[in-house]
């Protein structure tokens, strides 16, 4: 029999369980481990997760293990550690019992609701019973029954009418108690029982079907003579005009028609930065810029921004900062401080020129503000290389009354750049660099990077330049970061910039410029531009290397 | 009909704002029990030579930084961590990073490529990090002289955060809440 | 040019839907059938350009057409073309126009269908329809937007996650959501109901096949993601109680007491409040998983991004719950339903009893699944909820079913006397306790596998004797072949043989569970070359590494020679792949598969490949096969449930047709 070959197969696959060649210690780290929480693969416990740390924190089951700790001392340790997040099934105490017991408190006030009901029910069907009735009507119970062709197929039963459909189940009914009979199901006592009660009912279910095709053809007598109206047809007749209804409509459509429109010349605005989207970045931006999920509806929310945007500054959390500044200038257009925090944040993810906008902003409309005048050298000094200009904006800050260590901060700033524009550094490169042909330390690779022809019409492109030199094909021997370049851009390739601890510069290198627009170090990503030297190798000590940017990865 | 609907709304209503009570909170972060307890103790081995326990620091604000070369925000708060030792390592804290899950080669060029002067130490086998119930990259946990723990931050940190944070363990404030930025996941 | 085509035909879309709810209230204020057919209309509207909107989202994705932004997050111009049209629904804005898209193909089956039929319900059928339609549209339009473009056009896209790049990519997603979306057809039609009061059973018998095909996509999704879990994800299980798993299982447990307690609807009368109450509960839950995936309000690996969407989904889930569950309660009133239940040991018992332990199961998942939202709420701790808390629960509780199943399908009608209860559970129950001793005595002690396994012997040992039975009876009546009479009852009683066969293929998902939850061995180690490991039958040795570069990845193998009982059975080579995007490895586990037992290596880790040591962990879990196996069973006996066997007879029962007096008309 099919139950016994199952039988049969489950024996055979358990019996190749076999004589422990499996540890206890293993099996209690695995069942302490199945009972810890993966704090890396969320959801799978430390047993299961193939995570680094899953694998830590099993080798530190196992050894507390074998230092002789108990499963509770180990797994208290981990809660000292993480919390109660760190268990996979929260302990049993406390508000948790709840939970423990909330299913089976569930389950068990189900079916005894379940049974209580089923008592009341059985109990009240008792005492209703049909009254026997007439047997010519069971003749025909009976003789009808016994010539049904078999079930009625689903679509037309679902067809039929109410009271049909009732008398088709139950001469079903008797179908099948008839075919249990056969089959040995039933006794003959509960046959009979069964029978008479179904038969009962499916002569008074005859009597229903026909009084209700009496009422129906008198419905119909009645209609044809006019005296009910037909359902479902309307009057056929003048139409009264409805000028109200067909304005509403109209003007629906033509409200929804301009909604179509605007949104369809949203949608297809490309988008101009990541975090712009269609419906505006405040309610329903899908970038990652996003939103925050908390909703706030309190007043003064332009100072909240304001205080939430440095707090986002201050942690690091540049997008989230962006945001907040957007929103204050979504209320004050050319607030000093959001513009001038915003230029910074610009300035350093590389947008320059947005950077300088945004700040030149911020003193057109405050030409006093400190750290206006802060950020505007700032973004001078670092992304443009402006020194002149730089000195000029710091020196107007110290006119303003400042902080002591902030005063000292310009000032040191102030002098660097002051130094900076003494050594000659170009505040506007030249269009056409100048190799410097001049003896160079022999220690070092002197150059330029220039955007190729192609590349050139573009513009000035953001993001971080990194010269690479390699010795051979192998790993970088020296690479230089440069920051918002203005190209072309000089560098100067040194022993500083050695990449493997104790290594030479020196021999002969392959020069490769990649211009990064993530600004991280890293293999190229798409949107990335990179060139290779002229006349690659080049010695070092070579002054005067030129690199070309040309493809565009 | 008035008891029924009253008696489904008692139920339904609770739950729905149950769901709603879940966006201000943030699922995947884990609080961390350690605040205001004892810093865990640790002896490693420094990326130079020699060892650096943490009981010999004590008498020290230990600003402690778990970091690996591979995680990004850790590249993002490099420089801002080297200045804000280079400010603060004659005022009594030593900057200590700690190097989890990550080859040896990467965090040495990790740490040139950003020029880090702190002394920082490996943890290979990923004890330290989970004495300290790290989950996040990068963290950061401020102790103080008396060896405890006055703040942990998830993520990124910028100089404003350091300082203050720093200042309040100097003066031996525990800090109210963790702090929150930009973080990965641990491998 | 593509975008505008498709975020237009959203828009019209969209418009179509907010005209199909409004005609079904114009057509029940004036009675007017031009509304009626403008109903109709709308929803062959919306189906025409929600289907521009996804082919051409679709064909955005398969040109790699950069200037789409979800193009361009979702393939790169190396993705083969499946995965670029998996990518279709890889993404948070793809995933609901797929969802969209499904929904306004079933409402137009079902308004083709029903077009002459059910004229009363059909046009608030659209109506709920055309909302849940707006809904989504809404979302899709003005929330997140796939056809959003960008200005700087990039060179390649960025891609699928690379765990996505799977060929179950291309089942699990569609299959599922064709089960979510299906039961939306049975739940229209039990507003309709609610809302016209017509409240007899029209609904229950019009819907049968559609909730019948909306269970079995959900029952195939579900076991395709175990599957996929199994052998692609790599870390040795099938069902890790993840939440999003816990959500797409959970409107599975209503649907299926649905199933059941229909029939007690349809001979009885009775359960009329419950049916529909279930029913609603069946499609409010679809709503909260797609909620839950998409809000991040609790952690899972399955999550989408979150973003604002969240929040829209709340709403909906909201007004559903509370707009559904309204109505019910103010037209439960005018529910009668017949008292027809006689006795408690009777099978409407036992399917109700059976309803009872589901919704109970679905209570204690949903329970688990949201009270880490809970503690944190009120006892301001944060907790984990994981699968000791749900194997646990669910266990006893699924148990409890499998003994309903063996005792339901047996048990008589209305009443099962002593004698009745005699003659149909002896033999079975004697089977299934020699079944068990049998099992006791080679080795299953464990109290719940040895009671998983005897019930699910009962089971099966009950269909085997009623069918036997009913063979003999029919052979004797008609004496037909027994093969033959078999195929004539199955074909007169099709619902029956069906859920029987769906039965026997849910025992052997049961047995398979019950056996590899319970016995799986597991050993891990780290082996130099040469070095071996042992773990159950079978011994592992450590051969080597090799690491090859592929064209997306590094690809670092470990060979490992197997053998079984001493004799080599062959090489086994788990992978680690790094991506270079990818912080940490996606491993590729080995399984050698037979009927009795798997043999499941992972590669966890390794010291360079010239150190030659690597850390492995091997898992022997027997009987997992009969899981799969088990699904293929449910298919076939759904198939047997649903396929058109009987001939269309024409009306009912002709009086007339007594003068024939065929033998075979009181056979089964």
């Amino acid at each position: 029999m099919l139950a016994l070959v199952l039988v049969a197969l489950v024996i055979s696959a358990l019996a190749g369980s076999p004589a422990e060649s499996q540890t206890p210690l293993d099996d209690r780290v695995r069942e302490i481990a199945a009972g810890l929480r993966c704090p890396v693969c969320q959801n799978l416990s430390v047993a299961d997760s193939p995570s680094e740390m899953a694998q830590q924190m099993r080798a530190v089951v196992r050894e507390r293990l074998e230092a002789g700790q108990s499963r509770q001392e180990v797994e208290a340790y981990f809660l000292s550690k993480y919390g109660d997040w760190i268990l996979l099934a929260p302990r049993r105490r406390g508000f948790n019992l709840v939970l423990w017991i909330g299913p089976f408190a569930g389950a068990a006030l189900g079916l005894l609701v379940a049974a209580y009901f089923v008592r009341r029910w059985a109990g009240r069907r008792a005492a209703v019973r049909p009254g026997a009735p007439d047997p010519a009507l069971l003749e025909r119970v009976r003789s009808e029954a016994a010539a049904d062709a078999g079930p009625v197929p689903p679509e037309v039963f679902a067809s039929l009418p109410p009271l049909e459909r009732e008398r088709a189940r139950l001469y079903e009914a008797l179908r099948e108690l008839a075919f249990d009979r056969r089959a040995g199901k039933l006794s003959s006592e509960d046959y009979e029982a069964m029978r008479a009660d179904y038969e009962a009912r499916a002569a008074q279910a005859l009597l229903d079907v026909e009084a209700g095709q009496a009422r129906e053809r008198a419905g119909d007598r009645r209609r044809a003579r006019g005296e009910e109206p037909a359902t479902g047809t309307a009057p056929v007749g003048a139409r009264r005009p409805r000028p109200l209804r067909t304005a509403l409509a109209g003007g629906f459509v033509l409200a929804f028609g301009v909604a179509i429109g605007v949104f369809l010349t949203q949608a297809i605005r490309p988008r101009a930065s990541s975090m712009d989207s269609m419906t505006g970045d405040f309610l329903t931006g899908t970038g990652p810029g996003g939103v925050s999920p908390t909703l706030s509806f309190q007043g003064n929310a332009l100072e909240r921004d304001l205080e939430e945007g440095r707090a986002a500054f201050d942690r690091g959390d540049f997008r989230m900062a962006a945001d907040h500044f957007k929103r204050v200038l979504a209320v004050e257009a050319d607030h000093p401080l959001a513009l001038s925090s915003l230029a910074l944040i610009l300035a350093r993810g590389g947008h320059a020129e947005a950077a300088q906008q945004a700040v030149e902003r911020a003193l057109a409309r405050a030409p006093d503000h400190s750290f206006a005048l802060w950020v505007n050298g700032l973004v001078l000094y670092e992304a443009r290389r402006d020194y002149a200009g730089a000195i000029r904006a710091w020196e107007a800050l110290l006119e303003q009354p400042l902080a002591p260590e902030d005063a000292r901060t310009v000032t040191e700033m102030l002098a660097d750049a002051r130094r900076r524009l003494d050594s000659g550094a170009m505040a506007a490169a030249p269009s056409v660099p100048v190799p410097v042909r001049s003896a160079g330390d022999s220690r070092r690779v002197v150059g330029a990077v220039v955007l190729g022809d192609s590349l050139r019409a573009a513009g000035s492109p953001a993001g971080t330049l990194f010269v690479i030199a390699r010795r051979g094909g192998g790993p970088p021997l020296a690479v230089k970061r440069i920051v918002s370049p203005q190209f072309p851009v000089q560098f100067s390739l040194g022993p500083e910039d050695v990449m493997v601890q104790g290594g030479e510069f020196r021999g002969e290198v392959t020069l490769l410029a990649r211009l990064k627009r993530d600004g991280r170090a890293g293999p190229a990503s798409p949107g990335d531009l990179e060139g290779v030297a002229e006349r690659n190798p080049v010695p070092v000590g070579t002054t005067g290397v030129r690199i070309t940017l040309e493809t565009v990865r | 009909m008035w008891r029924r609907l009253v008696l489904f709304v008692v139920v339904a209503v609770p739950f729905l704002s149950l769901l709603g009570y879940g966006f201000t909170r943030d699922a995947k972060e884990i609080p961390s029990p350690l605040i205001a307890r004892a810093a865990p103790p640790f002896t490693l081995p420094r990326f130079d030579d020699g060892a650096i326990a943490l009981e010999s620091q004590r008498g020290k604000v230990v600003f402690l930084n778990f970091w690996a070369s591979w995680c990004v925000p850790c590249r993002a708060e490099a420089p801002a961590l080297e200045r804000a030792w280079l400010g603060y390592r004659d005022r009594g804290v030593v900057f200590v990073g700690v190097n989890i899950q990550d080859k040896d080669e990467d965090a040495r060029a990790f740490l040139r490529e950003f020029r880090i002067t702190y002394p920082n130490v490996r943890d290979d086998a990923g004890k330290a990090a989970i004495d300290y119930g790290v989950w996040g990259i990068p963290e950061t946990f401020i102790i103080d002289r008396d060896g405890r723990i006055t703040y942990k931050h998830v993520g990124a940190l910028g100089r404003a955060t350091i300082t203050a944070k720093i200042e309040e363990a100097l003066r031996g404030v525990v800090s109210a809440s963790e702090g929150r930025g930009e973080y990965g996941a641990t491998r | 040019m593509t975008s505008t085509i498709g975020y237009g035909s959203l828009l019209l879309a969209t418009l179509l839907a907010v005209a199909g709810m409004i005609a079904p209230i114009l057509w029940r204020r004036t009675g007017r059938n031009a509304f009626f057919a403008s109903a109709l209309a709308a929803i062959v509207g919306q189906f025409a350009f929600v289907t521009v909107a996804g082919l051409t989202l679709v064909y955005a994705l398969v040109t790699t057409d950069f200037s789409i932004r979800y193009v361009a997050m979702n393939t790169t111009r190396a993705t083969p073309i499946y995965y670029r049209v998996t990518g279709l629904w890889g993404a948070l804005e793809g995933s609901l126009l797929l969802w969209e898209w499904i929904l306004v193909i079933f409402a137009a089956l079902v308004a083709w269908q029903y077009r002459h039929r059910e004229r009363e319900l059909l046009p608030w059928v659209l109506f709920v329809f055309s909302g849940v339609s707006v809904f989504f549209l809404a979302v899709t339009a003005f929330a997140s937007n796939p056809f959003e473009t960008l200005a700087a056009v990039p060179a390649d896209g960025r891609g699928l996650n690379p765990l996505l790049e799977d060929t179950n990519m291309l089942t699990h997603p569609p299959l599922l959501y064709t089960g979510f979306v299906g039961l939306t057809v049975p739940y229209a039609f039990a507003m309709a109901a609610l809302i016209t009061g017509k409240l007899d059973d029209g609904w229950v018998v019009a819907t049968r096949k559609w909730t019948l095909t909306a269970w079995f996509f959900l029952s195939m999704g579900n076991l395709v993601g175990a599957w996929w879990s199994y052998h692609v994800l790599g870390w040795g299980g099938y069902w890790a109680w993840d939440p999003v798993e816990n959500a797409a299982f959970m409107p599975w447990l209503p649907a299926t007491a649905f199933l059941h307690s229909i029939q007690i609807q349809e001979r009885r009368g009775m359960l009329k409040t419950w049916n529909l109450a279930l029913i609603m509960l069946a499609f409010a839950l679809t709503i909260f998983g797609t909620f839950l995936t998409r809000s991040g309000i609790i952690s899972s690996i399955h999550a989408f991004s979150s973003g604002p969407v969240g929040l829209f989904f709340l709403g909906f889930l909201a007004l559903v719950v509370l707009g559904s569950g309204g109505l019910l309660v103010w037209r439960a009133g005018r529910l009668r339903d017949r008292i027809e239940l006689d006795s408690m040991v009777s099978r409407e018992s036992a399917f109700l009893f059976g309803n009872v332990v589901l919704v109970s199961a679905l209570f204690a998942i949903l329970f688990g699944t949201v009270f880490p939202l809970l503690s944190e709420a009120v006892a301001g701790v944060k907790v984990s909820v994981g699968a000791p808390y749900f194997n646990g629960v669910t266990a006893p509780l699924f148990l409890a079913l499998v003994f309903l199943m063996g005792v339901g399908p047996l048990i008589a009608w209305r009443r099962a006397s002593w004698d009745n209860l005699r003659r149909n559970f002896l033999w079975p129950a004697a089977v299934a306790l020699a079944a068990g001793a049998a099992l006791a005595a080679a080795g299953v002690r464990d109290g719940y596998p040895l009671l998983a396994l005897t019930l699910c012997v009962l089971v099966v040992a009950g269909i085997v004797f009623d069918t036997a039975r009913a063979v003999r009876a029919r052979r004797g009546l008609a004496g037909e072949g027994a093969w033959r009479a078999l195929a004539t009852i199955t074909r007169r009683n099709q619902r029956r043989y069906g859920g029987f066969v769906v039965h026997l293929g849910f025992v052997l998902i049961v047995m398979g569970l019950a056996v590899s939850m319970s016995y799986s061995i597991e050993r891990e180690a780290t082996l130099d070359r040469g070095e071996s490991l042992d773990v159950g039958r079978y011994r592992l040795t450590f051969e080597g590494l090799t690491a090859t570069q592929q064209p997306t990845h590094v690809r670092v193998e470990g060979l490992f020679r197997a053998a079984r009982d001493g004799r080599d059975v062959g090489v086994l080579n788990p992978a680690l792949k790094y991506f270079p995007a990818q912080q940490s490895p996606i491993g590729r586990a080995v399984m050698r598969i037979s009927l009795t037992e798997d043999l499941y290596v992972i590669l966890s880790g390794f010291s360079n490949v010239e150190q030659r040591q690597a850390t492995l962990k091997t898992l022997v879990r027997p009987m997992v096969v009969w899981i799969w196996l088990g699904g293929g069973v449910l298919t076939l006996g759904t198939l047997l449930t649903v396929w058109p066997l009987t001939r269309r007879a024409g009306a009912v029962v002709p009086a007339a047709a007594v003068a024939g007096g065929r033998m075979e008309a009181t056979g089964g």
